[in-house]
């Protein structure tokens, strides 16, 4: 597959991907830390009263590492809950200023940033790609819903 | 499953983080066979003896009602006289112990992925209830120490040579739900609900189950309530100092949420031992506070060992299809061989098996060193497994699934494959037969309504070759007809269903006026050459001209669950 991201006018980066950026996290070469930021050391066995022992109420770096897990689900939606995405941009061919005063309509110079979300509507989120249902097609410019059609 | 892949619940998160879909595309659903989740088992060779268990068939159960059950950890019993002993819990099921063929679970999940949840729904709606015998297995206190493993490990079970099941009790299923979420989907399930006379031991997976699913339960139910709604509660009434929070049902009366108290008369009052109050059993503990794994935990290839060598040959060929399958869909290469060399431990030939299928070599011996979830200031050394050695006993029967009860067939669903112009006698006392002996007949024709028999009689349909699929049923029969016969013959559709179900391994029957139809099948050519039982049995295709013998030996073969042989052809040689 042709490395896209190399051609200017193919460019994958856009103003969302950087405002995402400050957020993105990489551990690639860094230490195992707790949410405090403590250094862990073993990452591999509660504490316990001796090595055939009950573990200890004490193990901070245990009750936080499993409560983040065990908190680590949210409610599905209720409609839609299986989807994909993907980011892009939107350019428009020719300005509809005769129509409308919407600048990402107007202004044929602009890339919009969009992320766009396909899904399913009665199944749960781990439900099959290929139920026999209407498909979701929802798509967001940055900061802005423009339009979602089923 | 009797254990689990992991000894501390410290790494509890890890794991299920590694088989969950993967975080960047959350692909795949509901599978082990990607990269991370063998990417984090070929690291952690303490997951041996669970894996050999999820690559069996085991994982594919037939049925809910057709599986046993484990408490998984070592658990205490204490008497009357504070003496306690070690328990591990068995459910044994009534039915037997059976499961699906892989290819066959594959299509089920598309064809009916409730498959499970509507089997056991049927069958407590028929009055077919479900039962398990609840097992014991009871180890005196002073013989903790008597076994090459430690009973505080997750990762083993005791084998039943060593120590017998005792049945003690019968559980019976008989009544379904009358709403799914307000029951199904509330209920708040925890390993330290217990009553005085159950305790716990001090196996490290257990301890942090103990905290983790109260914590799940907190956001999962929205608060500390959780225990309030009503499939939750217990019959007892609840009187606590417990107050307030999200969603709170109780209505406390008084002024006193506090203990001790006097403007509240004292109450509620702690319960005696002997009224009935919890009192936790008094271990003896000398110890260091530490964070660190037994040695006596490292034993992690044995029991591995002990349940490929106690499978039947299709059940190891199962498992190797399994390994191959699981390991050829993960992309990375190194993951792969780093699995055949913890398989090398486990079984030279499951290794060399499963090596041929990836197209690998089989290296001599696993990656050094083996285990990778070593503290930072650990020595590796100390969190080697110990190497493979013959395990005692050499085999155990009760891992096998060849030995479970295959003496019935009730609710096994056998489906009858009819057009127009079939004999009806032929579907008649066949069906009665099995109906008699306790299986669910559906009849299965190319299209819904009624079918007209050769004599006129019309017979109402259940199923259309649209609405079915073989792998819906246990077995298959196709009754006499000329009219009938020439139809199903001709219909791809039918074919494919037999060919279906021949390709997973059930028992398949025929009037002998309807040979036609099964010579139009793949399996033409192993029909059986006479009419003797023994025959039918080799292959499980009971071909007969007497419905009534035909009857009794195609409930013989129905009770057999499968007739695995038949995939021995498609084997590639060690």
């Amino acid at each position: 597959m042709p490395d896209k991201k190399k051609t200017p006018e193919n460019s994958t980066e856009n103003k969302k991907i950087a405002e995402l950026a400050p957020n993105k996290e990489d551990s690639n070469g860094q230490y195992l830390n707790t949410n405090t930021g403590v250094k862990i050391n073993d990452d591999h066995n509660s504490l316990k009263a001796g090595d055939r022992g009950p573990t200890l109420m004490e193990d901070f770096i245990f009750r936080e590492k499993m409560t983040h897990f065990d908190h680590e689900r949210i409610p599905e939606r209720v409609v839609h809950a299986r989807g994909s995405a993907a980011h892009g941009v939107f350019k428009v061919y020719e300005s509809m200023e005769k129509y409308t005063k919407a600048g990402f309509l107007t202004d044929t110079s602009r890339e919009t940033p969009v992320f766009v979300r396909f899904s399913t509507v009665a199944g749960s989120r781990g439900s099959t790609d290929l139920a026999r249902d209407v498909r979701g097609f929802a798509v967001n410019s940055i900061q802005r819903r423009v339009f979602s059609t089923l | 499953m009797p254990v689990f892949f992991i000894q501390d619940a410290n790494k509890f998160p890890d794991l299920v983080h590694a088989v969950k879909p993967e975080p960047h595309n959350e692909i795949p659903q509901a599978a082990s066979a990607h990269d991370t989740f063998w990417d984090f088992i070929s690291l952690m060779p303490e997951s041996t003896h669970m894996i050999m268990w999820l690559m069996s068939d085991r994982a594919i159960p037939r049925s809910y009602r057709m599986m046993e059950g484990f408490g998984v950890h070592t658990f205490r019993f204490v008497n009357a006289k504070e003496e306690s002993c070690f328990v591990k819990f068995h459910w044994k099921p009534l039915l037997g112990v059976h499961s699906v063929a892989w290819d066959e679970a594959q299509k089920i999940s598309g064809k009916d992925p409730d498959f499970h949840r509507r089997d056991l729904w049927e069958a407590i709606e028929s009055g077919n209830f479900p039962e398990w015998e609840l097992g014991v297995q009871i180890v005196p206190e002073a013989d903790e120490h008597k076994f090459d493993f430690d009973l505080l490990d997750a990762t083993k079970i005791i084998p039943e040579e060593l120590v017998p099941v005792q049945r003690i009790g019968k559980l019976t299923l008989n009544r379904n739900p009358d709403n799914f979420f307000a029951e199904t989907e509330q209920v708040a399930f925890h390993v330290g609900h217990v009553v005085p006379g159950i305790d716990f031991t001090n196996d490290p997976l257990m301890q942090g189950r103990l905290f983790s699913y109260t914590d799940t339960q907190l956001i999962r139910l929205g608060g500390p309530n959780f225990q309030e709604i009503p499939i939750n509660r217990p019959i007892v009434p609840v009187h606590n100092n417990q107050r307030d929070g999200y969603m709170r049902q109780t209505i406390n009366k008084g002024r006193t949420s506090y203990s001790p108290n006097s403007l509240g008369g004292g109450c509620p009052y702690q319960a005696k031992m002997a009224e009935g109050g919890f009192s936790s059993y008094a271990e003896k503990i000398d110890a260091r506070k530490i964070r660190e794994r037994s040695r006596s935990f490292f034993d992690h290839y044995t029991q591995a060992t002990l349940f490929f060598n106690s499978q039947s040959a299709p059940e190891k060929q199962h498992m190797i299809d399994a390994l191959r399958f699981e390991l050829g869909k993960v992309d990375t290469v190194a993951i792969r061989q780093r699995m055949i060399g913890i398989l090398t431990q486990v079984d030279k030939d499951l290794a060399a098996q499963v090596a041929y299928g990836l197209g690998l070599e089989v290296p001599a011996g696993p990656e050094q060193p083996v285990n990778h979830a070593v503290p930072a200031d650990a020595d590796p050394a100390q969190y080697e497994p110990f190497p493979p050695k013959a395990p005692v006993p050499d085999i155990s029967a009760a891992l096998s699934m060849v030995n479970t009860i295959k003496d019935s067939i009730q609710t096994r669903k056998i489906g009858f494959l009819v057009a127009d112009g079939v004999d009806a006698a032929t579907v008649e006392t066949v069906k009665s037969a099995l109906e008699a002996a306790g299986a669910v007949v559906e009849i299965i024709a190319p299209h819904l309504g009624e079918i007209i028999a050769a004599d006129n009689s019309a017979i109402p349909v259940q199923k259309s070759l649209l609405t079915a699929s073989s792998v819906f049923y246990d077995a298959l029969y196709v009754p006499a007809g000329v009219t009938s016969s020439a139809t199903l013959e001709a219909d791809a559709d039918a074919v494919h269903f037999l060919n279906e179900a021949y390709r997973h391994c059930k028992a398949i029957a025929a009037h002998a006026d309807a040979r036609q139809v099964l010579e139009a099948t793949y399996f033409a050519k192993k029909l059986p050459e006479d009419d003797s039982e023994e025959s039918a049995m080799m292959e499980g295709i009971v071909i007969q001209k007497d419905v009534k013998k035909l009857a009794k030996i195609f409930i013989r073969a129905i009770a057999q669950h499968r007739f695995w042989e038949r995939e021995k052809p498609r084997r590639v040689p060690a």
